[in-house]
């Protein structure tokens, strides 16, 4: 009879036992597993949505819910700035690039911002199909949207859904964007004046042209300097610039007729005919990204200090964040230890709980001549197999549960949260798999020590 | 030419002396009946040959082996290959089926060779039957099948009859006898049962 025979019939004959160690070890790594995926998640998007983004400037209140609102889009805005205010900043010599961004309305939930070419830029987006908004009230939408291409809808007002609808203007979908894996699948974009006009606002002038300029100034003034390393940086932003530009031109000459099918003259007229008096524009944030990391300390605190809005660093407000939630994770790694060191404990006391009752069976396997190696091999197998069922259980699990739930819960699907293979991963399933084995080795020792004379003596 | 050389063997715990001195040699194919009251050492004069205990002081010679010289593992090899036990008591691991319970050893037992002692046994119509659910003279019989299922060179029995009536006893032992006789076999059994003696062809008498 072969050893994995033996263990077999004995884990069968001690079912609820054996499987109560099983589902234990299962339990606790899928808890460790659904941790670390859940964690990867955040920390990815973390660094995948806030990438290149070294400043943000908004209106004053609390800088982390403007850093989540403007950068990561699950918050509400601090408030609006007008944009009078933040044009000497997008001047600044430390500012690279900058983002407009105008938030106030949503459809079913996704949010309609409003925003420059060079927010698509910033996280390389490209089109899956259609084409890039030109004229107001062209939007793309991210590939988490719900939406097709041409589709007409109105935008509700706040940025969640169940807000009132702005019935008497409709957004076209002009394009639709490929999966990014960052904030941008999840969000409807168009212009800012589309925004703005929508609600009332002046509109302004095109900000990738602004973008461009100022880079233009600032490469001209660098010159001047004779800077010769500066100059090869910037000559390396105008051609980023320029290369976004081209590509939007391009865009521009293939689908200009199709805009006019969409909105002509007359249209656009009634549209801002309709906004009879409109206020200064404003934008809720712009996002910078800075040409140094000292500006990324030093420019907001010049900006809080001397106007009236507000700049914060996501870098700092982020990590702040993950210090808050890192207790919680902490408090579920725990948790999970605790389970995988009771799931140990388990097949312990499993296997050390029933030699009691098996020291007869040992007894004559080692009589007839079974080896001590071969029982403690015996013993350790069963252990072995044990947490080895546990384990396989428990990645099935894990991974069940967490694409279960990047499927069904909302804000893991338009996030679209993905399986991540990381090594932390494999050095969990090793260490229940090596503490599974060490759990079963006392008792496996233990049982080498059987007196098989002694025992046969005994009424056993 | 001997089997074994049983040279001053004793046996002591605590100082207490379990076995005296024994002093005797078992040829090949020998049936040996080893004799004496409860207590008197029988089971631990068939633990100390089958290598289960060391003795105390004293030698045991098996085929020219020195079993002081011999490791602990090749002991367990040398019953393994060479010795068939028949315990007092069965002994059955209760999670097994009869079957399974022969076919413990682990190197391969033939089919042929189990269901030929179920059969000889009258076992062969409860072959997957768990052990738990056997009655005492059943178990007895299948503790024998696992004794013999190994072919051994040597089978040591220990009160093999104890539990078993005038007829099964007979059985028991022309079964034991004609396996031994078909696989030149030594057997060498420990009872203080007198009804066994008359089967014998050698025996020893063990005193308190």
């Amino acid at each position: 009879m072969t050893n994995l025979n033996l263990v077999y019939h004995s884990i069968k004959y001690r079912g609820i036992s054996s499987m109560l160690s099983i589902l234990l070890t299962a339990f606790g790594l899928a808890l460790a597993i659904l941790i670390t995926q859940f964690s990867n998640h955040f920390q990815n998007r973390l660094l995948a949505d806030g990438k290149n983004i070294d400043v943000v400037v908004g209106a004053k209140g609390s800088p982390l819910q403007l850093i989540l609102s403007s950068v990561y889009h699950v918050d509400i805005p601090t408030g609006n700035i007008p944009f009078k205010s933040v044009e000497s900043i997008i001047k600044h010599p430390q500012v690279k690039s900058f983002i407009p961004l105008a938030l106030g309305d949503n459809w079913k939930g996704f949010r309609i911002v409003g925003t420059s070419y060079k927010y698509l830029d910033n996280y390389k987006a490209e089109l899956k199909e259609g084409r890039l908004w030109k004229n107001d009230f062209e939007v793309i939408a991210g590939s988490s949207v719900n939406i097709s291409i041409d589709e007409e809808f109105s935008g509700a007002h706040g940025l969640f859904e169940g807000g009132n609808i702005h019935d008497d203007t409709k957004y076209k979908v002009v394009g639709i964007l490929k999966k990014t894996g960052t904030v941008l699948d999840r969000l409807i974009l168009t212009s800012v004046n589309s925004v703005l006009a929508l609600h009332d606002h002046e509109g302004i002038e095109d900000f990738d042209k602004i973008n461009e300029q100022h880079i233009h100034d600032d490469s001209y003034k660098h010159k001047e300097h004779h800077d010769t390393h500066k100059h090869e940086k910037h000559y390396d932003d105008i051609h980023i610039q320029e290369k976004g530009h081209d590509i939007h031109n391009h865009e521009e000459n293939l689908e200009s007729h199709e805009h006019e099918k969409y909105i002509d003259s007359k249209e656009y007229t009634n549209i801002k005919n309709k906004h009879t008096n409109p206020t200064k524009s404003e934008i809720t944030a712009i996002l910078i990204q800075t040409k140094s990391p000292i500006a990324n300390i030093n420019l907001p605190r010049q900006i809080n200090k001397e106007s009236i809005l507000q700049a914060a660093n996501p870098a700092f407000e982020m990590s702040r964040l993950i210090i808050l939630l890192g207790l919680g994770s902490k408090s579920f790694a725990l948790l999970s230890g605790i389970i995988i060191l009771i799931a140990v404990l388990s097949i312990f006391s499993g296997l050390a709980g029933t030699l009691e009752n098996r020291v007869g069976d040992l007894t004559i396997l080692r009589a007839i001549g079974y080896s001590k190696e071969r029982v403690f091999k015996l013993i350790a197998l069963e252990g072995f197999l044990i947490v080895s069922i546990g384990i396989f259980i428990g990645i099935i699990l894990g991974f069940s549960i967490f694409v279960f739930c990047a499927e069904n819960l909302n804000i893991l699907r338009t996030s679209q949260a993905n399986i991540t293979i990381t090594p932390e991963l494999f050095i969990i399933i090793i260490s229940v798999l090596f503490a599974g084995l060490i759990a079963s080795f006392l008792p496996a020792y233990k049982s080498t020590k059987i007196n098989v004379a002694n025992q046969l003596s005994k009424n056993v | 030419m001997n089997l074994f050389e049983i040279n001053d063997v004793e046996y002591k715990i605590d100082q207490q002396k379990i076995l005296k001195k024994q002093n005797f040699a078992v040829k090949k194919i020998e049936h040996l009946l080893i004799l004496g009251p409860s207590g008197s050492g029988k089971t631990t004069l068939l633990n100390l040959l089958s290598g289960l205990l060391k003795p105390s002081s004293g030698e045991i010679i098996f085929s020219n082996k020195k079993y002081s010289t011999l490791s602990e593992e090749q002991i367990d090899k040398l019953r393994l290959e060479n010795f068939g036990f028949i315990f007092q008591k069965p002994y059955l691991i209760k999670h097994l089926n009869i079957e399974q319970n022969i076919s413990l050893f682990p190197k391969q037992i033939s089919k042929s060779n189990t269901s030929n002692l179920l059969n000889i046994l009258g076992l062969s119509d409860k072959a997957k039957q768990k052990a738990y659910g056997l009655s005492v003279g059943e178990a007895q019989r299948v503790a024998i099948a696992r004794g013999l299922a190994n072919n051994p060179k040597i089978i040591f029995a220990d009160e093999p009859t104890s539990a078993l009536d005038d007829e099964n006893t007979e059985n028991v032992l022309k079964l034991l006898f004609s396996y031994c006789k078909k696989n030149d076999s030594t057997i060498i059994v420990s009872s203080h049962d007198k009804r066994i003696k008359s089967f014998f062809s050698r025996k020893i008498e063990i005193k308190l």
